[in-house]
């Protein structure tokens, strides 16, 4: 079933275009991962789907009904973790938590019961009577995650929540993520950081410009793509000669030759390697180590984009 | 859901210290140095005084008669001074001479005050405080004139009974330095305009975070508006009455004996002030902290020239540009409360309440207007 669905939709930010026909399409259960480089519309596309933001063209569906701003039965499913940490400096842990389940649970005893599932699910126990200031950045994220999924939201919006946290911390808030969707939740999770993407999401859309460039896993993206792996072998005294007959193998690109390094990129072909090495071998040359890297989403961007999604 | 808000407000140390702690500490400041000087001068030899009136009128003779008034309360334990009336060379060459410690030149427009070369605190306060008195009384007198001049010999009567308190007939009751303690109390009052914004931060996604998780929950606004104004009403309120007992117990200015009338200003000057943090929170960008911020550059430009820090403030604005006493927020509560608790009548004291009701009424009109045009946030 389809959780959400987004026909092109356009957002201006007066002359800028921050969306740009945005489709995009998420199914129950399943994590979707929007990843994009800074300013690609990842914030902007979410403020859209939930309302808070009014847009110029494009339809908007949320749990098969149009979303609006007052519709708060479907208001109601949804949970929102935003980029920044959105909690009253005033109010302790649990006040926060509380207060902003209150929003959605108004009977005493269940909202007691979810505040403190909430406070044990991101591990803030010990926290409970520290206000924001006192508690480190990850601790800060993790509760701005309390606040925004306390409610049990069917349908939750994760925009960047591991922005300046540490590892550690950061596992746990992935983990913590999955086990929400195994909980049946659907989510749609925003981020510039590949790996977390790759690690979590059951689906893919890739967004740059207000545009989606590319959707599927990841194994479909990266199939997708020309480029299969990239191969590095060590082989000592490779002349002019052999690099010309490996270009016109057909199935490797890119080649070079430096420091007695051959790097090519392999194609979608088959054998592409065991015949780049039996060549290599009957032309009688000593080969060392064998090096082949898979593709990255990065890869599928730099492809589809022609520049790299990586900025740190 | 209020009790929530009660806490976040409790809580918030910065508006604590400006809106509670600034004040009293101020009013203490005061307290300590007026009272030296009141004290310091009931010791301290008679001060001669030379007055010179230039032409004839109502301006003159409310002058004479104040002074006159002062002179004749003279006593071991009040002002001590003698009034001599001459004319002006005379005054200059008496000063020059230190035969007078100052003199007044009264005309139609002004009164000024001239000093000797090294005068001290002390006379110098006492020299500008009579002019400053007699200034506000002119205004009284010349707002009822152009009012209604029925009501003339009243006012004057009224303001004869005022004079009095300058010279210290009742120590303990009432304060010459009541303009300081009245301004300070409506600047703490006046500060319940960051109340206003922090029901815009409550609500309004652009503002805060907090206020974006409102805007996309399934809850209505209007509640959490409802909720958050009634907060902090009770503890503008609240914050207020405490002030109130203070300028009661500490200070020593009798403000219960007109508790009616003092609480209905109060009423209306809180009203009056969170409606307009609430404009102006609409009306400038950025964050809550920096909506704040400019919010109270303004607020503080209002109490600065209603006289809070210099008193005669209002009476050079009321020379060159009178409009603005007229509109300034806080020179109008000053007013208002300096009625309540120095002037017998009060009749158009109502009307100045009413004003300021029907300003806060039309701001909350327009406040909810735009917030209810509002369905998506303006990020
Ligand atoms: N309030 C605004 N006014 C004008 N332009 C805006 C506004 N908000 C966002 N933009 C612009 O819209 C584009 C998309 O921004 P958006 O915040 O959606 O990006 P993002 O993908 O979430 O980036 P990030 O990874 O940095 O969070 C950017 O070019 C941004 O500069
Ligand atoms: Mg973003």
């Amino acid at each position: 079933m389809e959780v959400i669905k987004v026909r092109s939709l356009v957002k201006k930010y007066k002359e800028l275009v921050a969306l740009e026909h945005l489709d995009l399409t998420v199914y129950e259960g399943e994590i979707l991962g929007l990843l994009g480089p800074n300013g690609s519309g990842k914030s902007t596309s979410i403020n859209c789907i939930l309302s808070l933001l009014s847009y110029d063209k494009g339809e908007i569906e949320v749990f098969g009904k149009k979303m609006s701003p007052k519709a708060y039965d479907l208001k109601k499913m949804i949970g929102v973790v935003p980029q920044e940490v959105a909690v009253y400096e005033e109010l302790t842990v649990q006040e926060n938590i509380d207060f902003f389940c209150g929003l959605y649970i108004k009977d005493k005893e269940t909202r007691k019961k979810y505040v403190d599932e909430a406070i044990e699910f991101v591990g803030l126990n010990d926290f409970r009577k520290f206000r924001p200031k006192k508690l480190s950045g990850g601790l800060k994220r993790r509760l701005n995650i309390a606040c925004g999924i306390a409610h049990k939201p069917k349908l939750i919006f994760f925009d960047e929540p591991t922005v300046a946290v540490d590892p550690q911390s950061r596992n746990k808030i992935l983990d913590g993520i999955e086990q929400l969707r195994d909980q049946g939740a659907t989510i749609v999770y925003t981020s510039h950081y590949i790996e977390e993407v790759e690690r979590l999401a059951s689906r893919i859309a890739i967004i740059d410009k207000g545009h989606v460039i590319a959707s599927g896993t990841a194994d479909e993206l990266k199939k997708s793509i020309k480029k299969n792996e990239t191969i590095r072998i060590e082989v000592a005294g490779l002349t002019e000669k052999n690099i010309a007959f490996i270009e016109s193998m057909g199935s490797l690109y890119s080649v070079s030759y430096e420091n007695g390094v051959l790097r090519a990129e392999a194609g979608t072909g088959k054998h592409v390697v065991t015949d780049l090495i039996t060549y290599l071998q009957g032309e009688d040359l000593s080969i060392g180590n064998i090096y082949s890297e898979q593709p990255t989403l990065n890869d599928v961007f730099l492809e589809i984009t022609g520049k790299e999604l990586r900025d740190e | 859901m209020l009790t929530y808000f009660l806490k976040m407000i409790i809580r918030n140390k910065t508006a604590l210290f400006w809106g509670f702690f600034f004040p009293i500490a101020l009013m203490l400041l005061f307290k300590i140095t007026f009272g030296n000087i009141v004290s310091t001068e009931n010791s301290l030899d008679e001060r001669n005084v030379a007055v010179v009136l230039q032409g004839e009128g109502l301006y003159q003779d409310n002058f004479k008669a104040m002074m006159d008034e002062i002179a004749e309360g003279t006593g071991t334990d009040e002002l001590n001074i003698k009034v001599e009336y001459t004319d002006l060379d005379t005054a200059t060459e008496k000063l020059d001479s230190k035969k007078v410690d100052f003199y007044y030149v009264v005309s139609d427009e002004e009164v000024e005050v001239h000093l000797g070369e090294k005068y001290g605190i002390a006379t110098g306060m006492i020299a500008r405080e009579i002019a400053d008195t007699y200034k506000v009384n002119m205004d009284i007198i010349d707002e009822c004139m152009t009012s209604d001049p029925s009501k003339m010999e009243e006012v004057a009567r009224s303001l004869q009974e005022r004079i009095s308190y300058i010279s210290l007939e009742d120590k303990e009751g009432i304060d010459i330095y009541m303009w300081y303690y009245i301004s300070t109390l409506v600047m703490g009052i006046l500060f319940d305009y960051s109340s206003g914004i922090r029901v815009l931060a409550a609500i309004r996604a652009d503002v805060s975070g907090s206020a974006m998780r409102v805007a996309i929950s399934s809850s209505s606004k209007t509640k959490m508006v409802l909720s958050c104004l009634l907060a902090q009403l009770i503890l503008s309120l609240s914050k207020t009455a405490v002030h109130i007992l203070f300028m009661q117990f500490v200070i020593g200015i009798d403000i219960l004996s007109k508790a009616g009338l003092v609480a209905i200003g109060i009423a209306s000057a809180t009203v009056f002030s969170i409606c307009l943090g609430i404009l102006l929170g609409m009306f400038f960008k950025g964050d809550a902290q920096a909506r704040e911020n400019k919010s109270l550059g303004i607020v503080m430009l209002s109490v600065f020239i209603s006289g809070e820090m210099i008193v005669t403030l209002p009476g050079y604005i009321e020379k060159f540009a009178p409009i603005v006493n007229r509109i300034n927020p806080a020179t109008l509560f000053n007013k208002i409360f300096y009625r309540i608790l120095l002037c017998e009548n009060t009749g158009d004291l109502m009307t100045n309440i009413a004003i300021i009701t029907a300003a806060s009424v039309l701001m909350l009109v327009v406040s909810i207007i735009i917030l209810r045009r509002e369905t998506y946030a303006s990020l």
